[in-house]
């Protein structure tokens, strides 16, 4: 039996469904207004007047990043840029999309710079030259391009309802479909360039995961493999593919010079459509062999920069923990037990404020953290004598206080939605200070105990960041690093005393110039500040003598050491850099005179082609007037901005006969209100001629949505034993609301009503005929979801999430009928998971009619399929009898199923088409039936299993090939089997 | 030998000078090397930062805002609203526009719940709430309501513990303005106002009725 959702927005990309969930905890107050202002090629909305001091120059910034791609790249763009600024997380970010049409999101709040992963300076101009370099990439086209765009009146988005719009997209848009590590590898590349230097193909973590890649004789991943395994199961997830891309389009231009990647990135006449045949045509060579050549290259000159830093004696640290901890957040000692408290992060686990136990190296999860950050997990603070740690939680949204008891192990939330972390605690008070983020601005606060509160201390003017924050010991000083716009960074001091009065004075103590002073915290006695730094290219060990006011290095470090932990006994922990994460060691903390410089890559491709200089935007001048660039600025209204996004062909399948048809996409900007439309016509003359048109549009406003059909037709009844098509005509009008939005919590309430008329089986059930053409049907909807999964997992392994339903059929009478379901999942070693899933119902009204029945059976996917691929989960299915087999007034479900740890594949096809993961899960269910009525009352049994591997195609596309085996038995041992092979397409 | 007498004391000097130039060459070699030779080597890269942002407004101007939400028909409408214009005209209210304690207070969605509770509005305005805030903590605030049968409902609210938590709500009690403007007929009447409710909610409409001008609002009111 088949229960999918038709049309419920589906079409939407996956940037504008990401967007609409950014959009939830704004939604959940009432529509915003929303403004927009306008230049020549761009278009900003933004939905907080708060933001608005940004806008001219965001505008300012993209015309400038434009004019420098219109030369380097040729490039027009085909529509304007629709730019949203929103502040929906507390660390700023920006992302990218070019299909259907230009999109850039831009966080506006300030960048995390742990590890100094990102540069410091100016955040808006930096966001918008890397995020430009995504639409160039994903927008330039030549004339066959173009006139594939004409064709279909845009460039067409592939959607999961229509399959054939995956052809038309790579033929509207073919540079978009290359993978991630491109996208990203030749954005971090330019904006380096761009930005004068500024960026991560000079930056010191870059340098460094390559540089301990081989001093560990770790695995450096290949071209497939790094999307298959590299961005989902090794620590750094997804940031490797702008590690490795940068990387790679780094040595490409070291080896064969910038002309050559640019002939290989830019889309002009006579190129290939496909990013990986175009490279072959550039460079003579495969992208796998050039990649393996880098790997080599990468070997050598990382050799060679360990041989440097190793002409003078190495520091040589004594790790506490057998294993390496992945992520790690700022760690403190706790001398009662002997522990090292940090929040850490890594694969198969969840992210967890954890002890370090230093006698055993035992690692003690105390408490799993809400959102964790991807480097910095969480920030930590440390009540020494009330033995608490305080840390946030959704670390990439906005972010919670909590507090953990380490003697009662409870942990409670303190302030929700804060947005302040860089959290130091002051002994001498009890005070927690940190830094807050808001519309784009930093600021100091403290909370005082009992923390129900916050009280700004400092606010810092826009692109004046403060982090890492510290108070001495004896609560007089709050140090702290700070970057300015040009990314000039220092070490700065506070008075406390004088922070807690109107315009306290900071005192500069060190000027680290472009490098990144990095958590510097000070020694128990409140002399030194211990921190760390890229001064030397390794990010080594630095000490500040409060005394005498000097810098010195404490390390000479092969990899990078970070977090210092000055202990009383004057001795020193750290957490060493490795392949697989930090661990943290023991470091001597005596100062050394002679450390090595390391040697970057960038620098030495620099040196090679001194015109990448030249690549360098400079700001307008003063006199280009930004103001004069707006040309519309107002209130955006998004259903007075729809406008025809793509149409094309396409084929479904009504019953059992092929129709064809075309389809329209229209919708605003931001996606906020659409509607598609489908026609299309079944030429077979066995079907009677009022059922050979079929027309459906579904159309949604901001959570509102309305669809209808007539002679209902889907192209997935063009395969399989599941049918969706329906004869006659419907017309539903839905809502959808959040009434709790705290990711991974949310509870959500829906509801929708329905009219058919017509009709000859019932909407959601194929095989079960009517006895009345016309129906009203209306469904309630109460769901809650708290589901987490570790870094590395394919599903979700742990947590909770039920749903309450209740459906009223109404035909000639009444038949209510209300079901519920609860699960719950425990995470088990490697990625492996258990679940228990129950589910009961009863059905009212006349017992003889189909309407006041359920009914299970079979998996539930089609041979081509684009729902759920676990189908056996739902409470309607049941493996091993026949789709509708089983028809019950009540019934109670029980389901068992153990994942199996996942199978990764390193290197399992080419870059347009690989296997990315298999997996295997077992599962057994009972079904007991017509509870309430014992002449009736019945019960069943099965046991399955199901293996899916997981196919990417052409870079995006996630396709998914099932196949399953299950019997079940009913109460008189009668058993029956059945299989099921399934693809997925998206 | 008279020759070499006359040339002795330039040959010492020129030998001084040329070896002083050596030692200071290979001295502020060692010193200055940003390389790899001795000391503490610093990394060489390029940085060369360009960055204007002298067309950054000042935080908080928006003046395109201001006036899509003057032209909004949500504003329009609420224009005409005799209580909308006594407020803005109230001098409680006007001592409150400045006080970023009353703007998050403002944007406090449990706030924006609770001023439409007839039971809450009359807890605030009996001055009951700020004495037993003042003077309990939060259980004992919840005994209190919950053994006073005109409040009980609230001791069960969740909305209303969650602003019972909110700093600027607690801080804003003991403010003698605030008090005065939550009793006012004229914030009493736009409470129940399903138009300045919606406003309310709007980030743009809190903004312009604390951070705006005060002309712009009227001129803008003038105008509808």
């Amino acid at each position: 039996m088949e229960q999918r959702k038709r049309r419920t927005g589906g079409g939407l990309s996956r940037w504008t469904a990401g967007l609409f969930l950014f959009c939830a905890p704004v939604l959940g107050a009432g529509r915003p207004n929303l403004f927009i202002q306008s230049s020549e090629h761009i278009e900003v909305l933004y939905y907080s007047p708060s933001h608005e001091y940004l806008v001219t120059h965001l505008i300012r910034a993209y015309e400038n990043a434009l004019n420098f791609e219109r030369n380097q790249f040729h490039f027009t763009p085909s529509r304007k840029v629709s730019v949203l600024i929103e502040d929906f997380g507390d660390y700023g970010h920006g992302a990218a999309g070019t299909v259907p049409s230009n999109f850039i999101n831009v966080g506006i709040a300030p960048f995390s710079y742990t590890y100094e992963t990102l540069p410091a300076n100016e955040r808006m101009t930096w966001i918008m030259n890397h995020e430009s370099i995504h639409v160039v990439m994903g927008d330039q086209a030549n004339s066959v391009d173009r006139r594939f765009r004409s064709l279909f009146f845009g460039k067409v988005a592939p959607t999961d309802e229509e399959p054939v719009s995956v052809l038309y997209s790579s033929l509207t848009s073919p540079r978009h479909y290359a993978t991630r590590w491109f996208h990203e590898g030749i954005a971090t590349f330019m904006e380096t360039w761009m930005s004068g230097g500024l960026g991560r193909a000079m930056g010191g973590y870059d340098e460094m995961v390559f540089r301990t890649l081989v001093r560990d004789d770790a695995y450096i991943y290949h071209v497939v493999g790094l999307e298959s395994e590299g961005t989902a199961a090794d620590f750094q997830t997804g940031a490797n593919s702008y590690l490795y891309g940068t990387r790679f389009m780094t040595w490409l231009c070291y080896t064969f010079g910038p002309d050559k990647l640019m002939q290989w990135v830019t889309r002009t006449e006579n190129t290939s459509r496909y990013f990986g045949a175009r490279f072959s045509q550039v460079y003579g060579m495969g992208m796998e062999t050039a990649w393996e050549k880098w790997i080599a290259d990468e070997r050598r000159f990382q050799e060679a920069n360990l041989a440097d830093i190793r002409k003078y004696p190495v520091t040589q640290p004594q790790r506490l923990s057998p294993r390496a901890l992945g992520s790690v957040s700022r760690s403190y000692y706790d001398l009662k037990d002997n522990v090292l408290f940090a929040g850490i992060r890594y694969p198969g686990h969840m992210a967890s404020v954890a002890a370090i136990h230093l006698d055993t190296g035992r690692i003690e999860e105390l408490h799993d953290i809400k959102g964790p950050g991807l480097y910095y997990v969480t920030s930590l603070a440390w009540d020494p004598r009330g033995r608490k740690l305080y840390y946030t939680s959704d670390n990439n949204d906005w972010r919670d206080l909590n507090v953990y008891d380490v003697e009662t192990h409870h942990a409670r939330r303190l302030l929700r939605d804060i947005r302040t972390g860089d959290l130091a605690f002051d002994a001498r008070d009890g005070s927690i200070w940190g830094v807050r983020h808001n519309n784009g601005l930093s600021s100091l606060v403290e909370i005082a105990p009992p923390y129900n509160g916050f009280k700004t201390r400092r606010d810092f003017e826009y692109g004046i960041d403060i982090f890492d924050i510290d108070v001495s010991p004896d609560g007089q000083y709050l140090t702290g690093a700070v970057a300015d716009v040009n990314g000039r960074q220092k070490l700065v001091r506070f008075r406390i005393d004088q922070l807690r009065q109107p315009e306290a004075p900071l005192e500069a103590l060190y000027d680290f110039e472009y490098n990144s002073p990095g958590n510097f915290v000070f020694s128990p006695d409140g002399r030194y500040l211990y921190g760390s730094s890229y001064y030397t290219g390794a990010s080594n060990l630095f000490r500040y003598d409060c005394q005498t006011k000097r810098m010195e290095a404490i390390s000479n470090a092969e990899t990078g050491l970070f977090r210092p932990v000055p202990l009383a006994d004057g001795s020193l922990i750290a957490f060493e850099y490795t392949s697989q994460g930090f661990i943290p060691a023991r470091v001597p903390s005596q100062p050394l005179q002679d450390v090595s410089a390391v040697k970057y890559l960038g620098q030495a491709t620099l040196e090679k082609y001194p015109e990448l200089r030249n690549w360098k935007l400079n700001p307008p001048p003063a006199e280009a007037g930004s103001e004069k660039l707006i040309t519309r600025a107002g209130a955006y209204d998004p259903l007075r901005n729809v406008q025809l996004i793509s149409a094309y062909p396409i084929a479904q399948g009504y019953k059992n006969t092929p129709s064809v048809g075309m389809r329209a996409e229209f919708a605003d900007r931001l996606r906020l209100t659409g509607v598609n439309l489908d026609a299309s016509y079944s030429p077979d003359p066995s079907l009677p001629s009022k059922e050979r048109m079929h027309a459906s549009f579904d159309a949604h406003f901001w959570d509102w949505k309305v669809s209808g059909y007539y002679n209902y037709a889907d192209f997935y009844d063009l395969f399989g034993p599941t049918k969706v098509s329906r004869r006659g005509e419907s017309l539903k009008v839905g809502h959808s609301k959040f009434l709790l939005y705290d990711v991974p919590r949310t509870l959500s309430l829906e509801w929708n009503v329905a009219g058919f008329a017509g009709l000859d089986r019932l909407p959601e059930y194929q095989n079960v005929a009517t006895l009345a053409p016309n129906l009203m049907e209306a469904n309630l909807l109460l769901r809650y979801a708290n589901l987490s999964r570790s870094q590395g997992a394919v599903d979700d392994e742990k947590g909770t999430a039920w749903g309450v339903y209740s459906r009223f059929y109404y035909s000639r009478s009444s038949f209510p009928s209300i079901w519920a379901n609860y699960d719950h999942g425990f995470l088990l070693p490697r990625n492996s998971s258990f679940w228990v899933r129950t589910s009961a119902g009863k059905s009212f009204g006349d017992f003889t009619s189909p309407f006041s029945s359920f009914y299970f059976g079979d998996y539930g996917n089609n041979y081509i399929d684009h729902g759920e691929i676990s189908r056996y989960r739902e409470y309607y299915s049941f493996p091993g009898v026949d789709i509708d087999a089983i028809s019950a007034r009540s019934f109670g479900k029980i389901l068992g199923e153990y994942n199996l740890p996942p199978k990764r594949f390193r290197e399992l096809g080419a870059t347009w088409m690989y296997v990315n993961w298999a997996r295997l899960t077992l599962f057994s269910s009972g079904l007991f039936t017509n509870f309430t009525s014992a002449p009736i009352r019945d019960y069943f049994a099965n046991l399955g299993c199901q293996i899916d591997l997981r196919i990417v195609l052409f870079t995006y596309l996630n396709t998914t090939l099932s196949g399953g085996y299950a019997a079940a038995a009913d109460r008189d041992g009668h058993i029956s089997t059945q299989y099921m092979v399934s693809l997925r397409i998206l | 030998m008279a020759g070499l007498r006359k040339w002795r004391f330039p040959i010492l000097i020129g030998s001084g000078i040329i070896a002083a130039g050596v030692l200071l060459y290979f001295s502020s070699a060692r010193v200055s090397s940003d390389k790899t030779q001795g000391a503490i080597g610093k990394r060489d890269v390029y940085r060369d930062s360009q960055v204007s942002t002298a067309d950054i407004a000042a935080p908080g101007q928006a003046p395109v805002a201001t006036a899509a939400i003057l032209q909004s028909k949500e504003f329009k409408s609420l224009a005409k609203n005799a209580a909308f214009q006594s407020l803005l005209s109230d001098k409680s209210f006007l001592s409150l526009r400045g006080d970023q304690l009353f703007a998050e207070l403002l944007a406090d969605v449990s706030f924006q719940q609770m001023v439409q509770n007839a039971t809450f509005m009359q807890l605030v305005q009996s001055g009951a709430l700020p004495g037993a805030l003042a003077a309990s903590q939060q259980q004992d605030l919840n005994q209190w309501l919950s053994q006073n049968s005109s409040y009980q409902a609230l001791s069960s609210n969740g909305v209303f513990s969650q602003l019972l938590n909110n700093q600027a709500f607690a801080s804003l009690l003991q403010n003698s303005a605030f008090q005065y403007l939550i009793s006012s007929a004229a914030f009493n009447e736009l409470v129940k106002d399903q138009t300045f409710n919606q406003l309310l909610t709007q980030a743009s409409f809190q903004q312009e009725l604390l951070n705006g001008s005060m002309s712009q609002l009227q001129t803008g009111m003038v105008q509808q």
